[in-house]
């Protein structure tokens, strides 16, 4: 490919220039093709060439154990269609993104806007909603764990001061999946809130000075300047939680193994499952590319529903 | 978000109402901070009970700390061996990324070559594929490398990214253009630019780079449980994982929290050292 392009290019500049300068552009472009192989040598084997595996794996019937492997059309597709356990696990996520993105989305937003003022040990209490980011989730899922343990966890005690009674957090059906939303709201809100801060802090306070002259309120201050400036980062910090959200994992695994009664089996997991449990890679692989897919025609949505709106001067 | 009106023309009452609403404001952030942190305190302090005193439950500080649960929690984890793993795995992803990350922005930033703009748009498109999504077929093509369980498996496939590329392109780009054609006149080519000039400039965004991809190696528990089976090979958050599952569901000792303290503590120590560079990753990623 690199000669190829190289040749085409100096072909293509040879007549009407000088020899030496077309080959001084081939001789740079050559040199760029090299400090470029090894990332997209990388890149290539790992990203992309996966992203077109998984699709033909998706429409076989591969084994893990089994190399050899029959080409068996959409039968993936339909058998993943009439799956009442993929639908669940797809219920469970839905319900999961749904309730933690707004919250984080909205504790991060408020936080923000608390801790972009300047006061005494504001850098301290920024660390703190950040240190969850950077700690390891499943250290911290152990943790929580016993945050959420029904006899001598932190939870019912805290609760049991306002006579709310014990619960079973993790094995009760209902409040499984409340609790790693809890979980998850408080180990992911940092990462959101740095980025809405970065945001906050960009607003010009000129803008702020103006409008309090002409005597606007606080909330007029947040309803007119700061959201609407705040749109575009807004927009990139749900795009990103979705497809993170989309994608969980790790806690669920740790926390509840997908259980109490595959409340909070989650489509990761259930992939997860079929691919190293029951080692049907095919059938993991149509999973993956109903995923995958979902997650493409989210982003373009989202790029072409409230890109469009949110395009504050930027 | 108060909603407290700050429109009177009585500059006095408007500036104490001000006042009031910030202090306000302020004591409910620390309360919050306060919850925040509390599980890590709490896991230091409970890190350091008998099993007998945690079952007791509540509020209660340890009598006499036993320090013993964490060389239990050393000994179960196989900690120097696992530490060691999730080292080579971090760090090795973390290096390569800094070096494929740096030549091909280079060359996005200041060479002009045919097939700039599309190549630049592949990058940037792996960004858009889930890790998830591909875990069968990296899984099959690790198998037919031959790779698994070894550290190739882990590291080669995090050794390049267009997270890296991206932010280090965006850094080249702020390099004044006299400052090349000044080592040009000096008979510098664009390798002894990059190597003797950019790159030791670059320095605050390869440290970036670095850290952002080592906390998010150390910390990644999907891929290494996948892609590693044996003893041996595990890194930290399998180590951890493999403790607790062994211990059996419900079953919280001090052991089992000295060792999460423990898989914790190498990041957050490395956070705090080095938080402007990591904070950078995410913002400069993400805005623009």
């Amino acid at each position: 490919m690199v000669d190829a392009r190289a040749g085409r290019r100096g072909k293509l500049s040879a007549p009407g220039r000088r020899s030496t300068a077309a080959g001084r552009k081939r001789r740079t472009a050559l040199t760029a093709y090299l400090l470029l192989l090894p990332a997209f040598a990388v890149l290539f084997t790992f990203q992309f060439l996966p992203a077109f595996e998984v699709i033909r794996l998706s429409l076989t019937d591969r084994l893990l154990l089994r190399p050899d492997s029959n080409f068996i059309g959409l039968d993936n597709f339909v058998r993943l269609w009439n799956d009442p356990r993929f639908w669940n696990s797809v219920r469970n996520t839905i319900y999961f993104v749904g309730v933690s993105v707004p919250i984080q989305t909205g504790l991060a937003l408020v936080f923000a806007i608390a801790l972009a003022r300047r006061f005494r040990g504001v850098q301290f209490i920024r660390t703190v909603f950040f240190l969850p980011v950077v700690a390891s989730l499943v250290a911290v899922s152990v943790v929580w764990d016993w945050i959420f343990h029904p006899r001598i966890g932190l939870l019912n005690e805290v609760l049991g001061w306002f006579g709310i009674p014990m619960q079973s957090w993790l094995q009760d059906p209902v409040l499984a999946m409340p609790s790693i939303i809890l979980l998850v709201v408080w180990s992911g809100t940092g990462y959101y809130m740095v980025i809405y801060l970065a945001g906050v802090l960009d607003i010009p306070g000129e803008y702020y000075e103006a409008a309090r002259i002409d005597g606007a309120n606080r909330w007029q201050l947040f309803r007119n300047i700061t959201w609407p400036m705040l749109a575009p980062v807004t927009y990139l910090i749900l795009i990103l939680q979705m497809i993170n959200s989309f994608q969980v994992f790790t806690t669920v695994y740790v926390m509840t193994g997908g259980g109490p009664v595959r409340r909070t089996e989650v489509v990761v997991f259930y992939l997860y499952q079929r691919a190293f449990d029951s080692l049907e890679f095919g059938y993991a692989s149509a999973i993956s590319v109903a995923l995958f897919a979902f997650l493409i025609i989210l982003t373009i949505f989202q790029q072409q529903f409230i890109g469009r709106r949110v395009s504050y001067d930027r | 978000m108060s909603t407290v009106a700050v429109s009177r023309r009585r500059m006095p009452q408007a500036r104490r109402r001000e006042l009031i609403a910030s202090t306000v404001v302020t004591v409910i952030m620390c309360a919050l901070a306060f919850i925040w942190v509390f599980p890590f305190v709490w896991s230091l302090l409970t890190s350091v009970m008998t099993t007998a005193e945690l079952g007791r439950g509540g509020f209660n500080l340890p009598r006499t700390p036993v320090f013993e649960n964490y060389s239990q929690a050393f000994d179960r984890m196989n900690y120097a061996l696992s530490f060691r793993n999730s080292i080579f795995y971090a760090g090795g992803a973390a290096i390569l990324q800094c070096i494929t990350g740096a030549l091909a922005a280079y060359a996005f930033a200041r060479l002009e070559f045919p097939g700039r703009g599309v190549l630049f748009t592949l990058a940037l498109a792996t960004l858009m594929i889930p890790g998830t999504v591909t875990l069968t077929a990296n899984f099959v093509i690790l198998n037919d490398l031959g790779w698994l369980d070894t550290f190739a498996a882990l590291i080669i496939p995090h050794g390049a990214s267009g997270f890296a590329i991206f932010l280090l392109r965006q850094f080249f780009l702020t390099l004044p253009k006299e400052l090349e054609d000044a080592a040009k006149l000096d008979g510098a080519g664009p390798i002894r630019f990059l190597l003797y000039i950019a790159l030791p400039l670059a320095r605050p965004a390869l440290v970036t780079v670095f850290i952002f991809v080592f906390i998010n190696a150390y910390n990644d528990f999907l891929w290494p449980l996948i892609m590693t089976s044996s003893r041996e090979m595990r890194v930290l958050q399998i180590a951890m994982e493999t403790f607790r599952s062994e211990l059996g569901a419900g079953l919280i000792q001090g052991p089992l929290i000295a060792g999460a303290v423990l898989t914790m503590i190498p990041t957050i120590i490395l956070f705090m050292f080095m938080q402007k560079a990591f904070i950078r990753g995410i913002t400069r990623s993400g805005l623009k």
